[in-house]
């Protein structure tokens, strides 16, 4: 399965894809996913970050795959289902999360609750139905995996 | 066993969940796990000592050499050309033809971390899979080759 987002339209404003980690939920703003895809095979990539788990081929472009648990300070993904890959072309990044769960409109300006402590990915918090969801900083998540 | 028939020949092997491609020249040879014999406790890291003729090899680990974090215990024994070691691998899977490969490029920002390891560049094999080109005289195996020198 491949869903592929169109990270460039305005229709994408306001709306966050929300997964689940274990039984944690957390989200990510739509306009930075280019798609989603099944969870393939992975290779591991020798000297590479803890959290990179490998590489796994996306349609002939490898995609490196991280375990979002270990990069937001949980034990690490043994069976996800799902790589949210981000709109970055160059980088070619993918989240692995244990579910992609919904998307959901937000007022991104009224509808979160900042956070100032804690996960350094984790840059607010909104409430899904019962679940409180972990809005990730996916540009400073880029900027640390590119950068290490 | 000789590792490589022809220059344009690579030998294709398994460390843990990779798979590895090394160009002829690296490897002088491969042999059973079996050939290798303990060694003391007061060497931690090695995992053995294989004997070829008047040399001795030291036998370290591929999980260990290429920083990988766990891996099956191996059954071959690599012995890498020009350096004295030999290095346990999970399998030994054939050869392949240099002009077979397909090029696959790694996102940029990994490549550092795969160079600093040995692993010049990515391939695709005929089957669809993906491996690494190792380099082992680019690799950490030069400073484990310092270390069993330096026992001597």
């Amino acid at each position: 399965m491949s869903v592929a987002f169109d990270a460039a339209g305005s229709s994408t404003e306001g709306r966050l894809l929300l997964f689940s980690l274990r039984q944690e939920w957390y989200a990510v703003e739509l306009g930075r996913v280019a798609g989603i895809e099944l969870v393939g095979q992975i290779t591991p990539v020798p000297g590479a970050p803890e959290t990179v788990l490998g590489v796994q081929d996306m349609r002939g472009q490898l995609l490196a795959v991280i375990d979002s648990a270990r990069l937001l300070g949980l034990p690490p993904l043994e069976h996800g289902r799902h790589v949210v890959v981000l709109a970055q072309p160059d980088a070619g990044i993918g989240l692995l999360v244990g579910r992609a769960e919904d998307i959901v409109s937000c007022d991104l300006t009224t509808g979160l609750e900042p956070v100032s402590e804690g996960n350094d990915w984790v840059k607010a918090r909104l409430q899904y139905g019962e679940h409180l969801v972990g809005l990730i900083d996916v540009p400073a998540v880029v900027r640390k995996l590119t950068s290490s | 066993m000789k590792a490589h028939d022809t220059a344009e020949s690579l030998l294709i092997y398994r460390i843990a969940r990779c798979r590895l491609v090394s160009p002829p020249g690296q490897i002088e040879g491969v042999f059973s796990s079996d050939a290798m014999q303990p060694i003391s406790a007061s060497m931690p890291g090695w995992r053995g000592v294989v004997t070829l003729g008047e040399r001795q090899l030291g036998v370290v680990d591929g999980v260990e050499l290429l920083g990988l974090s766990s891996g099956a215990p191996g059954t071959y024994l690599l012995v890498l050309a020009g350096l004295p070691l030999a290095v346990l691998v999970d399998s030994v899977e054939g050869v392949v033809e240099r002009d077979a490969l397909q090029s696959c490029a790694l996102p940029a920002w990994l490549a550092s971390s795969t160079a600093a390891a040995g692993l010049k560049r990515m391939w695709r094999l005929p089957d669809g899979g993906l491996c690494y080109e190792l380099h082992w005289d680019a690799s950490r195996a030069a400073l484990w080759a310092q270390r069993w020198e330096a026992r001597i």
